[in-house]
């Protein structure tokens, strides 16, 4: 329900935010389009769809991996929605920028504390638009969500966050204390 | 152990001060130091880092209320339950405000650490206000948002994300002077916060944050009412806290007379604190060009630079920290900045402009600097004799001074 909730605010966002380039606050002559970072919204409410309580008493039971697929394949498929509804050169940008987001989720979710995991997804994107942007030269290359379609390393850091990102969430299993 | 040392060693602002110091440590240390020339100008480009701290700060918030959310049927029991979410609230902003006071220290070593003389003003001090000020409006705002979520992964991240794009939004599209706090892309010579505005936003981000707090904790008190008179009085004064900066209006910087020193004649050269020591350079680097425009014969000539002084002053041309600080190719900008009144760029005429890239060219050409492009400049000055030139520029400074013609 959350999932479809920010898809559908991700979806009105997209049409709403200018598609043009916006001034950055306290950057002189700087201009950075906002587009880009429209799964950021996905990537806001995910934290809390991923993380499951108890789940050193989850894993035991029999399927817990396969309760954990199909929770992913639900996110992957229904992230595409708003790709499909951008325009069609922001769609390659927007894929690619959604798989940053879900994989860099998975990671914190699986690796970080519950009250830290929300932190990377959410202000990653924030210091990338703000800092990495330049007035003359194009976004430094760690300020991965605003690079160029074609830029080819940010697409394969997408890739690798989403098959490292699936991975451990599939396979890392909580130690149990005691 | 009293209960207010208790909530500030559980809050999550402790485990979180070392995030919060690395942000604004990265910031710091990333970007463009030209600000360590000048303490206003530092304080308040650090004041800046909030745009990025109040995200952060107001998650922490929202887990925080998440979690006094979860526990509101026990805290309700309680005597004085009010001061659970207050208590809450000062951990988070007290870790905080400890934070962004290191990062001041850290600014101050780097001002220092260049060579600047020490000389922070009180309206710097107000500049550090303003900014924990914000910080802690945006954290009660989301004690409040995890207050009523109550789902702590899912407050914390929408709390953080409102916040990032309430702020630029207001920067944006306005009112800008609500969070507005620092950050300046040019130097603070000749202006300074506007105090009549930072004044008025600490008490917005007072009353906010005091609103609210009264707000969560008459939800948190079961049997004894809250302090209602009080929280009336508390909205309504920060309603009026509210009217009142925003009709302030969004000039966060306004015009400062700094006080300068000067060296030198012909021409004399007047800096700011942290500058003086640039002035003997920038002397030697403008002498030469008042000399050639003196023997060319060219009236009036800037005898003073002063970094106070606005372009178009004629008699007294403005000075760039860039230029100052070793950036001698803009010497030439500089003697032609003193002829041209910023708003002849407001009309476009092309003996304006033929005038403003002939004088540069030929002052460049003085000094053996890099001249640019001749594409747009008549022969005469191009090509012609030492008194076709002088005799160009004699004109070129003439139509300069003339530039701006009243509509």
């Amino acid at each position: 329900m959350i999932v479809v909730l920010a898809l559908s605010i991700q979806v009105t966002a997209t049409t709403l935010w200018p598609s043009s380039a916006v001034s950055v606050p306290g950057r002189e002559d700087v201009q950075a389009v906002i587009w880009p970072l429209s799964p950021v919204i996905l990537g806001v409410a995910l934290p809390t769809v991923l993380k499951q309580g108890y789940l050193d008493v989850r894993q035991v039971a029999a399927g817990w991996q396969r309760d954990r697929l199909e929770l992913l394949a639900f996110i992957s498929l229904a992230s595409l929605f708003p790709v499909a509804a951008a325009s069609e050169h922001e769609q390659l940008v927007l894929l690619r920028n959604t798989g940053l987001v879900i994989g860099l989720c998975l990671l914190a979710t699986t690796f970080l504390p519950s009250a830290a995991s929300w932190l990377p997804p959410t202000l990653g994107p924030m210091a990338m638009w703000l800092l990495g942007t330049h007035s003359l030269s194009p976004p430094d290359r760690w300020a991965l969500l605003l690079q160029d379609r074609d830029e080819i390393v940010s697409r394969l850091v997408a890739g690798f966050l989403m098959i490292a990102g699936g991975t451990a969430y599939l396979t890392r299993r909580r130690r149990v204390r005691g | 152990m009293s209960g207010w040392t208790v909530s500030l060693r559980r809050s999550p602002g402790r485990h979180a001060a070392p995030v919060l110091f690395t942000v604004l440590i990265a910031q710091v240390l990333i970007r463009d130091r030209a600000w360590t020339y000048e303490w206003t100008w530092a304080l308040y480009q650090l004041a800046f880092n909030t745009v990025l701290l109040s995200p952060i700060v107001a998650g922490l918030g929202a887990w925080e209320g998440a979690r006094l959310a979860d526990s509101s049927d026990y805290i309700g029991t309680c005597p004085r339950s009010w001061r659970v979410a207050l208590s809450a609230w000062l951990g988070l902003i007290l870790w905080t405000a400890v934070v962004y006071l290191v990062g001041v220290v850290v600014v101050a070593l780097l001002v220092l650490a260049r060579g600047t003389p020490f000389g922070p003003r009180l309206v710097d001090t107000l500049t550090i206000l303003t900014a924990i000020g914000l910080m802690a409006a945006f954290g009660a705002l989301g004690i409040g948002l995890g207050w009523l979520i109550r789902r702590r992964l899912a407050a914390a991240p929408l709390a953080a994300a409102l916040t990032f794009c309430t702020t630029l939004w207001l920067y944006l599209a306005g009112p800008g002077q609500f969070v507005t706090v620092g950050g300046a892309s040019g130097s603070l010579a000749g202006a300074t916060p506007n105090t009549t505005i930072q004044w008025r936003q600490v008490s917005v981000f007072v009353g906010i944050s005091i609103t609210l707090l009264l707000l969560i904790s008459r939800r948190t008190s079961w049997g004894v009412r809250g302090p209602v008179v009080l929280g009336l009085f508390s909205t309504l004064a920060t309603t009026i806290a509210v009217v009142g900066l925003a009709d302030a209006g969004q000039a966060v910087l306004v015009p400062y007379n700094e006080p300068v020193t000067c060296t030198g004649v012909k021409p004399q050269v007047c800096a700011v604190g942290g500058y003086a020591r640039f002035r003997a350079r920038a002397h030697d680097d403008l002498a030469p060009l008042i000399h050639a425009l003196e023997a060319a014969k060219v009236s009036p000539i800037p005898l003073v630079f002063n970094q106070n002084a606005s372009p178009g002053q004629v008699l007294v041309g403005p000075l760039q920290n860039r230029f100052l600080t070793g950036n001698t190719s803009d010497a030439a900008l500089l003697v032609s900045a003193a002829y041209v009144d910023k708003r002849c760029f407001l009309q476009t005429r092309r003996e304006d402009d033929v005038a403003l890239f002939g004088l540069q060219w030929w002052l460049a050409g003085q000094v053996g600097g890099d001249r640019g492009n001749a594409d747009l400049l008549p022969e005469k000055l191009t090509k012609g004799t030492p008194a076709d030139q002088a005799a160009f520029i004699r004109d070129a400074v003439h139509t300069l001074v003339n530039c701006y013609q009243a509509p």
